[in-house]
């Protein structure tokens, strides 16, 4: 892979969004960041991707902030919805010139990756790592790892702690990553979801929409199905899903037709791409061997 | 190793080699770092046979990249038998043992199938500088818990040493039946069709040397197996792969032994592929190829 993964700013539908995009050509792994923008403890950004980046084979490597985060831009609440952050992806991918892709999608995006893996011929193979987005929630007593978060939030103070509740290893949050965390949680972009998802019935509407995503996510699994190849890769300690949680969405995703695995890492908590980067990279690494 | 280069059809050409006093065949393909294969069964069944023939697909796959060396496990094959008294796992991991050790290899990837995890595991504890890194595959003989493997396999319903009975048995471990192919059916027949087997079979039933000998020996190592896992006494990179749809071994048993070896090991993974039986590297060979390349061209060289 080349290095170093360069950020920059692509102009998708006439909307700035913050890319890190390493190599070249038309085939390219797409890695979408988790966290709600606006809602996440910490100012999710394209660069927590980068111990990941480097160890991967793909031709090209394409990590997007979603709409609300890092670099991309919104205007409106509208812009944070489920269905603009996939046409946004999906603008961003064309600009880009990605006519072919491993769609990754880490807690939360895992449903934005899994959607774009139900209908779109372009993309060839998907990725869950630690769904949240994508696991079944049922009657489940919610976790506890991020009750009472220092304030104020997005502080670099604040960050750092919530950090340290989703790793299980903590050499990874060091003063540089504190610095990017700051800084993407300065940006005009997380500044804006943040001040809109203050308004109770916005972030309203947003829970319901996300809760509506994994809805669509269950019922494709249920018929049709998916036809594409997917790995789940899940952590042994993620603090906010049990390795229950990983063998049910195993089990919901077994109407897929084409190969379906499931791998364990341990020693690694939600941010299990920057706990055991080089773990997780072995399996997207296999994904785009057999796929792209 | 001997002049005539024979065995089986889906192999490139092998050989015998003297291995501790056992007449051994094996073959090896590719160059670059050494990845052994041990083969799962047992021996003194005339059901079904297995040997070095069920890693075909792997063979012609990693031999690209890698040293490929598959061999028949004492017993089984077309290796001899061992002397009487001596039909017991210690034995076959001994051999292992002495086999790499012969070929004068630098420590090797190890993967075991089923028996021939235990094999290849114990051979890794009993002598870790010979060993690179383990690939345990669906191995019931090393996992705690209940084997249901003789629950699934009880009582054939063709005649032994038929392909009819070799193809019931693999159709029992399978997820899908159209992954049993003609050639690996053929390889297993040729297996219990030799003369020497089927004797070996005959004289093993008299004198009830798998209920006698081998199983109560297998037990009393398992047991120690077991308690130097808890140890955390493994200590080289491990992989356990398992198929989700295995009715032989349960997928809750590939969990258990993950559990066991990651609480000491942090280079270790489980990877459970869908829709297989007790044989993914034959149900979704590309898959299982590519994910046991991934896992030795970095196992060991990194870890957070």
């Amino acid at each position: 892979m080349p290095e170093p993964a360069t950020p920059t700013t692509i102009d998708a539908a006439g909307m700035p969004t913050g890319v890190l995009d390493a190599g070249a050509g038309h085939r390219a792994i797409v890695l979408l960041h988790g966290g709600i923008p606006g809602r996440a403890l910490y100012a999710p950004t394209t660069e927590l991707w980068r111990p990941l980046i480097a160890r991967l084979t793909a031709p090209r490597v394409l990590a997007i902030d979603l709409p609300g985060t890092g670099g991309s831009a919104i205007s409106d609440a509208e812009d944070l919805t489920v269905a603009a952050t996939i046409a946004r992806v999906e603008a961003t991918l064309e600009v880009a010139g990605v006519t072919e892709a491993i769609v990754v999608g880490h807690g939360d995006a895992s449903v934005i990756a899994m959607e774009l893996a139900l209908s779109r011929p372009m993309v060839k193979g998907a990725a869950i790592l630690a769904g949240l987005g994508t696991a079944p929630t049922g009657d489940g007593t919610p976790p506890i790892a991020l009750r009472s978060p220092i304030t104020p939030l997005w502080s670099a103070a604040s960050q750092r702690w919530t950090m340290t509740r989703l790793s299980y290893n903590h050499s990874h949050i060091t003063g540089e990553l504190l610095d990017q965390l700051v800084a993407a949680a300065a940006g005009p972009a997380h500044h804006a979801a943040v001040e809109l998802m203050r308004q109770p019935s916005l972030a309203a509407a947003a829970t319901a929409d996300w809760m509506a995503a994994k809805v669509r996510f269950f019922a494709a699994c249920r018929e049709p199905g998916y036809a594409v190849p997917i790995s789940i890769v899940w952590a042994a300690n993620d603090p906010l899903l049990s390795i229950s949680h990983g063998d049910v969405l195993f089990d919901i995703l077994s109407t897929t037709r084409a190969e379906l695995d499931f791998a364990l890492i341990p020693r690694a908590g939600h941010l299990l791409h920057r706990d055991q980067p080089h773990a997780v990279a072995r399996q997207l690494n296999r994904l785009v061997h057999l796929t792209l | 190793m001997s002049a005539r280069a024979v065995g089986y059809p889906v192999l490139p050409d092998g050989g015998w080699r003297d291995v501790g006093g056992i007449r051994t065949w094996m073959a090896e393909t590719g160059q670059g770092l050494p990845v052994v294969f041990v083969h799962g069964g047992t021996f003194g069944s005339g059901a079904s046979a297995s040997g070095a023939f069920v890693w075909d697909a792997a063979v012609a796959e990693l031999s690209s990249q890698y040293r490929t060396i598959v061999y028949d496990r004492p017993a089984q094959g077309l290796t001899d038998a061992p002397p009487p008294g001596q039909f017991t796992m210690g034995t076959i991991v001994g051999h292992l043992i002495a086999l790499i050790e012969q070929l004068e290899l630098p420590p090797v990837h190890l993967v075991g199938h089923s028996r021939g995890g235990f094999v290849a595991t114990r051979a890794t504890l009993l002598r870790p500088d010979l060993v690179r890194s383990l690939t345990i595959v669906s191995s019931g003989t090393l996992s705690p818990g209940v084997g249901t493997n003789n629950v699934h396999l009880a009582r054939p319903p063709f005649p032994p040493f038929t392909r009819e009975s070799v193809r019931w048995v693999y159709e029992r471990y399978c997820h899908a039946p159209e992954s049993i192919t003609d050639a690996w059916v053929d390889c297993s027949f040729q297996v219990i069709d030799r003369p020497e087997y089927r004797a070996l079979v005959e004289r093993m039933a008299a004198d009830a040397t798998v209920a006698t000998e081998f199983l109560p020996a297998l037990a009393r190592d398992k047991a120690e197996t077991l308690s130097w896992l808890r140890e955390g006494r493994l200590q080289r990179p491990t992989q356990v792969i398992w198929g989700r749809d295995d009715r032989t071994a349960y997928l809750t048993r590939g969990y258990e032994l993950y559990e066991m070896v990651s609480a000491h090991e942090a280079r270790t993974v489980l990877n459970v592929i869908d829709k297989s039986g007790h044989f993914p590297y034959k149900e979704h060979a590309r898959w299982f190829n590519a994910t046991l390349s991934e896992f030795i061209a970095t196992a060991g060289y990194e870890h957070a």
